[in-house]
């Protein structure tokens, strides 16, 4: 049977979140033959990405502009949900497991008395029943779940579930949503920037994460300039948050960012069991510790036992000319 | 840890499938009927993960949230808060009663004591089952089913690269082009 699925897509600094493409692309195999995908932007100004869904496999955009929608708040964004989901009856709902989803899903799910399933990282159809995937136990196991009561209703996980190609031939309908807000009870005074805003963590196809190893915050400029290299993201061990190495924005592990990007360079991290529940379903993890019994090497594809000080910078050679030669 | 009473409430009339929903309406009916004007609960639990409870009741609850704090500050009912997102610190103003989700580096918590063990054995705990909360097992029928669990198919072993650093990095480059294909 074919379903009507509306998307929350998201944006950030600016920037569509790839993310966004991911829940079109669910919310594709949800809908089936005949279904249709729903997108809908929620902002201040957004209204310009509406294309871009569009191309990626949305079927129709719906965009709720508001002063008040700029920054992300809880009240604010579940009035227009709760307001889109009354006008357009979806049968299902897809959101990112963002910190915004996180925030917002879990509330719409009350308010509509229905089930949800958070952080999934997988779909698949068995006849008319959707059957999504999640890690639990700190991504050590799986389970499948699916709704019994309510709407159709599942957080995404961000880099798990492939975008579509895009096709510049589609076209579709862009319709505004007029909003109007009431009893607004948090106020956003300030956002104090940490992230460095090159690569976002949660979407990065490649990491290079320093760990207490790595000794010095000055340690961490090789990891950046490999990053680079790779077009990737530097991450970092809580040791090395604590040891005030870089930022605890970069903080990967179970209090810090979960990711799954294709490829993780762990440098100097011993690979604590919190770590790993932030980044062992990454596609290729390659571990560098001088410690041969070091745990993160249970979960590595590749492990070089030595020197991280002698290692790096032939690494960083090694990938610029690779880099080069491509 | 310092707290001055606990309750319990006991799922053990329900059946195995307890879900985000069930356990959200248990706790609105405890707290339906008290007063309070802040409720801490934690991010996520470490074993499901989904972060889902926190939320549903400050929807049913009628109160409003703010998840992942790194900072609290109130003074009369104004809260200030900081809170963590992604990475980025959010500064938020807002009105007591309100439910917040606690995020690394709000505080150390402290260690138990001797004396606090001892003491904590004489605080009282009261237990509430479903009956006492005015609940029917009926209207607590989760809405959610877990099909299966599943470990994830056995990794490889991984391999460890031998020799002199420069021989372990190019080995490392031609496994990751042949092998792993990502770059
Ligand atoms: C509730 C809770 C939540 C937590 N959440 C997180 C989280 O989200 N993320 C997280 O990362 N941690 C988290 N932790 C902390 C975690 O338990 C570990 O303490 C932390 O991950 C250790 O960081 P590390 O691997 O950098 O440091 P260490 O464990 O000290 O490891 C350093 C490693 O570097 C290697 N090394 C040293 N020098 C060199 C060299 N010259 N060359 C090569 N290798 C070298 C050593 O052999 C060692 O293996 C949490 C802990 C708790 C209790």
């Amino acid at each position: 049977m074919s379903k009507k699925v509306l998307v929350l897509a998201e944006a950030r600094d600016g920037e569509l979140r790839n993310v966004s493409f991911e829940v079109i692309a669910a919310g594709k195999k949800i809908a089936g033959d005949g279904g249709e995908v729903y997108a809908l932007l929620v902002g201040d100004g957004v209204g310009s990405f509406s294309d871009a869904l569009i191309k990626q496999g949305a079927d129709q955009v719906l965009v709720a502009e508001h002063a008040d929608l700029k920054t992300y708040t809880t009240d604010a964004y579940k009035q227009v949900l709760l307001q889109v989901i009354e006008e357009q009856s979806p049968d299902a709902l897809l959101i990112p497991h963002t910190s915004s989803g996180k925030d917002l899903a879990p509330r719409l799910a009350a308010k509509l008395s229905s089930g949800l399933v958070s952080d999934i990282i997988d779909i698949e159809l068995a006849g008319d029943e959707v059957v999504f995937t999640r890690p639990i136990y700190s991504g050590k196991a799986f389970e499948k779940k699916s709704v019994t009561g309510g709407m159709l209703f599942a957080t995404v996980r961000p880099n798990n579930i492939a975008a579509l190609d895009e096709d510049a031939s589609r076209s579709g309908d862009t319709k505004d949503v007029s909003v109007e807000l009431k009893d607004l009870r948090s106020i956003i005074k300030d956002v104090v920037k940490k992230t460095s805003g090159k690569v976002d963590l949660a979407e990065a196809k490649v990491i290079v994460a320093g760990g207490r190893g790595v000794k010095s915050a000055e340690g961490f400029e090789p990891l950046e300039e490999l990053a680079d290299i790779l077009g990737g993201a530097v991450g970092a061990s809580r040791g090395a948050c604590d040891a005030e190495y870089c930022d605890y924005s970069l903080q990967i592990g179970q209090t810090g960012k979960v990711v799954t990007p294709e490829l993780y360079i762990a440098v100097g991290i011993s690979g604590a069991i919190q770590h790993l529940a932030g980044m062992s379903n990454s596609k290729v993890i390659v571990a560098i510790n001088k410690d041969a019994e070091a745990p993160i090497f249970d979960v590595a594809d590749y492990g070089l036992v030595g020197d991280l000080f002698d290692i790096l910078p032939i690494l960083t050679d090694e990938f610029k000319k690779v880099k080069a030669g491509a | 840890m310092g707290a001055d009473k606990a309750v319990l409430l006991d799922t053990e009339d329900l059946e195995d499938d307890v879900d985000h929903y069930t356990i959200s309406e248990m706790l609105n009916a405890f707290f339906k009927d008290k007063e309070y004007d802040i409720i801490l609960g934690g991010n996520v639990a470490v074993d499901d993960g989904a972060g889902q409870v926190a939320p549903r009741l400050a929807e049913l609850l009628d109160i409003n949230q703010v998840t992942t704090i790194t900072k609290l500050d109130i003074e009369g009912t104004k809260a200030t808060i900081e809170r963590d997102v992604e990475g980025d610190v959010e500064v938020v103003e807002t009105e007591l009663p309100l439910l917040v989700t606690c995020q690394q580096g709000l505080n150390e918590p402290r260690y138990p004591s001797l004396p606090g063990i001892m003491k904590a054995k004489k605080k009282p705990l009261e237990t509430l089952d479903l009956d006492d909360l005015g609940l029917d097992e009926d209207e607590l029928e989760a809405k959610t089913k877990t099909v299966d669990r599943f470990l994830p198919p056995e990794k490889q072993a991984g391999k460890k690269l031998e020799g002199e650093p420069a021989q372990q990095v190019e080995e490392l480059i031609k496994l990751l082009k042949t092998e792993a294909k990502v770059i």
